[in-house]
């Protein structure tokens, strides 16, 4: 009996292991690189009027600087686009590594319009990812480029892009002592400056509105700080309210039918917010003795956060757009200013001061997981890129030195400078154009 | 006669006299603009819409072309680094970052049961072991191919989940996305993770166990410790 049992145990050992299952796995770490994306120039279909190269050039520099994908060298394709109509041959695109591919063409149309259409192509998973056309005025073409990035940047990440949007920020000419700031708008990506104001006056603090046709910023004009309103399709302004005091720092809300902004009144500084609608008195949200400003919306317009030093130092604070339940979200060292609220509604940028240093940092809306983002030694003023996963904001080292515009993305990743006609300063980045 | 001669020499000569040409000067694109004395604030209404706009789009995409059958690959086309073969076998170690090569020496060499166990445990253990050691290999590979866009608002929306066939050379027989959702966030991690699949195709797994390995299910890709790297 006692072989027998041997022998069993024996055979039980030898026999097959259970039957496969399928194996489950989890995957949970991996490696964060930039995604290899080839973008060969589009096609000329005909007449193009020579935008076909270009467009597939802004589209590569887009998304290069947004620091998600790495598009390759156009020598290196070891094959060329005839016809985007027809599947590409995907192997020579495998090897060169290309785990994206965007195939595209420009034709001038009888009209006179422009026809921009793309094909975004998985060349691992061999299948299109998306395919749009887009038509214009030949003189858009540039715009198109954006919108192409966008759609491309769109669907590889999921989140909406912010290629097509422009910046205002403060163009600063002219000797420390005497330098001329003038209103001026761009592309995000630096392209196609224009000055708005002529620079007889300083102007501070520009932010857009939500359709990105207005923009509020301070002005001197007359010696007296106030807040202006410019029209960017007339090219009209208006002072927004006639207040006996300065008024600075104003803020649209989300949509567009509010301004809050700062009013000093008798050497005390507080937050009030303007229906645009009614033109009515301005309503009063903060009474502290201390000085309360830099207002910026929540995106759902329920809550506004701000700076003041009721404290002591300089904080950031948080209050419903009513003004009550005001309290302080921002706690440590230092000294925290300029916060603006992330589109996301995730986030909340900021100017840190600490030890000498300006630094920009991020925080939850709450105020949790604050850290700083930045590397420079004199960063200030953040304004969010419109999808909330990038920033802007000025930089500058000594003070002879030029002030320049600089984007880094939320988590610290991707400083780079943005080019500007000379020295620039408090960009504000507004909603993708609509 | 007089008089009228006198006044037309006096205009020609203050008009030479008084009127030099401008200097050129450089031009800037500046607009000038007028401040309005008094308040006079519109509502930010919506813009009216511009006589023709600057761009039209159609959001309906284009009909895709037709693609030619996924075909499995009978050849690597991804290059696989280098793997140095250690003379010494390592010890089996919790971290999943052993190499490829004893991983495999470990499912090629025949395991041992423990002594004293059931014979019943023994089989199971056995198992367990190379499901885990197999998971290991198959880890160690697809890691280096899966760079998903990290940092959506809801770090949740990105996990996705796969039915995934091998065929015995280790490329890929088939692919089921398990996860089914019409959020973009979910759309870009499926693509991103179906990238890694096949970027990662043939994979090195011991063919003599190809009954253990053939389908891994669900093959679940949670990207949310990487947010903060």
């Amino acid at each position: 009996m006692k072989k027998l049992l041997l022998v069993l145990g024996f055979f039980a050992v030898l026999a097959p292991l259970p039957a496969a299952a399928a194996i489950a796995v989890d995957v949970t770490q991996g490696n964060l690189q930039p995604l290899p994306i080839a973008i060969p120039d589009f096609l000329p279909a005909g007449n193009d009027g020579g935008n076909a190269a270009r467009i597939a050039g802004v589209v590569r520099a887009d998304l290069e600087r947004s620091g998600l994908f790495r598009p390759l060298d156009p020598k290196s394709f070891v094959d060329h686009i005839t016809n985007i109509n027809t599947a590409p041959n995907f192997a020579n695109w495998r090897v060169i590594n290309a785990q994206a591919l965007v195939t595209g063409e420009a034709q001038l149309q009888p009209d006179g319009r422009l026809r921009v259409a793309f094909r975004l192509w998985d060349v691992f998973g061999q299948s299109q990812m998306d395919g749009q056309q887009f038509y214009t005025q030949p003189e858009n073409w540039r715009r198109v480029a954006h919108m192409v990035s966008d759609a491309i940047y769109q669907r590889i990440t999921g989140e909406s892009g912010y290629f097509d949007s422009r910046v205002v920020f403060i163009a600063e000419t002219g000797p420390a002592a005497n330098r001329a700031k003038r209103l001026a708008v761009m592309d995000q990506d630096g392209a196609d400056p224009k000055f708005l104001t002529n620079g007889s006056y300083m102007v501070l603090t520009p932010r857009f509105n939500p359709t990105a046709q207005m923009i509020a910023y301070m002005s001197y004009i007359g010696g007296k700080p106030r807040v202006y309103l410019f029209d960017l399709e007339t090219g009209k302004q208006e002072r927004l309210g006639d207040f006996p005091n300065m008024t600075f720092s104003p803020r649209f809300s989300p949509d567009g039918n509010r301004v809050a902004l700062t009013l000093e009144t008798n050497g005390n500084s507080d937050i009030y917010i303007m229906d645009l609608r009614s033109r009515g008195a301005p309503i009063r949200l903060t009474s502290d003795p201390g000085i309360d400003t830099a207002p910026s919306f929540s995106p759902d317009g329920r809550q506004i956060a701000f700076e003041s030093d009721r404290g002591g130092t300089q904080q950031l604070y948080v209050m419903n757009v009513d003004g009550t339940n005001q309290r302080r979200i921002s706690f440590g060292a230092g000294r925290n200013g300029t916060p603006v609220w992330s589109p996301r509604g995730d986030l909340i940028a900021f100017t840190r001061q600490e030890a000498g240093r300006f630094d920009i940092g991020v925080m939850g809306a709450d105020g949790s997981n604050a850290r700083v983002i930045t590397s420079g030694t004199h960063d200030e003023g953040p304004t969010w890129a419109p999808n909330g996963r990038v920033l802007m904001f000025t930089r500058q080292g000594r003070a002879s030195e030029q002030a320049q515009i600089w984007s880094v993305d939320a988590f610290g990743h991707n400083e780079r400078r943005v080019a500007t006609p000379g020295s620039a300063s408090d960009p504000a980045w507004s909603p993708l154009i609509q | 006669m007089l008089l009228h001669g006198l006044a037309i020499a006096s205009i020609f000569f203050v008009f030479n006299s008084g009127f030099t040409p401008p200097k050129e000067v450089q031009a800037v694109p500046v607009e000038l603009v007028t401040i309005a004395p008094d308040t006079n604030v519109a509502a930010a209404a919506p813009p009216p819409p511009p006589e023709e706009p600057p761009v039209t789009r159609d959001l309906a995409p284009m009909e895709p072309p037709p693609v030619p059958e996924i075909q499995a690959e009978p050849a690597p086309e991804v290059p696989i680094p280098k793997i140095e073969i250690e003379k010494e076998k390592p010890k089996p170690k919790p971290d999943t970052r052993q190499d490829i090569s004893s991983l495999l020496d470990q499912l090629t060499k025949p395991q041992k049961p423990a002594k004293n166990a059931p014979v019943a445990t023994q089989s199971a253990g056995l198992a367990t072991a190379m499901t885990s050691t197999l998971q290991n290999l198959f880890l160690s590979q697809i890691r280096r191919c899966w760079s998903p866009i990290v940092g959506s608002p809801n770090p949740a929306d990105q996990i996705v989940s796969f039915d995934l066939q091998l065929n015995p050379d280790g490329t890929v027989a088939s692919i089921e996305t398990l996860t089914v959702s019409s959020n973009p966030y979910t759309a870009a991690a499926v693509s991103a993770a179906t990238r890694a699949i096949y970027q990662c195709s043939p994979y090195r797994l011991p063919r003599e166990s190809y009954g253990q390995w053939r389908q891994w299910r669900p093959l679940r890709f949670d990207p949310r410790q990487m947010v903060q790297q």
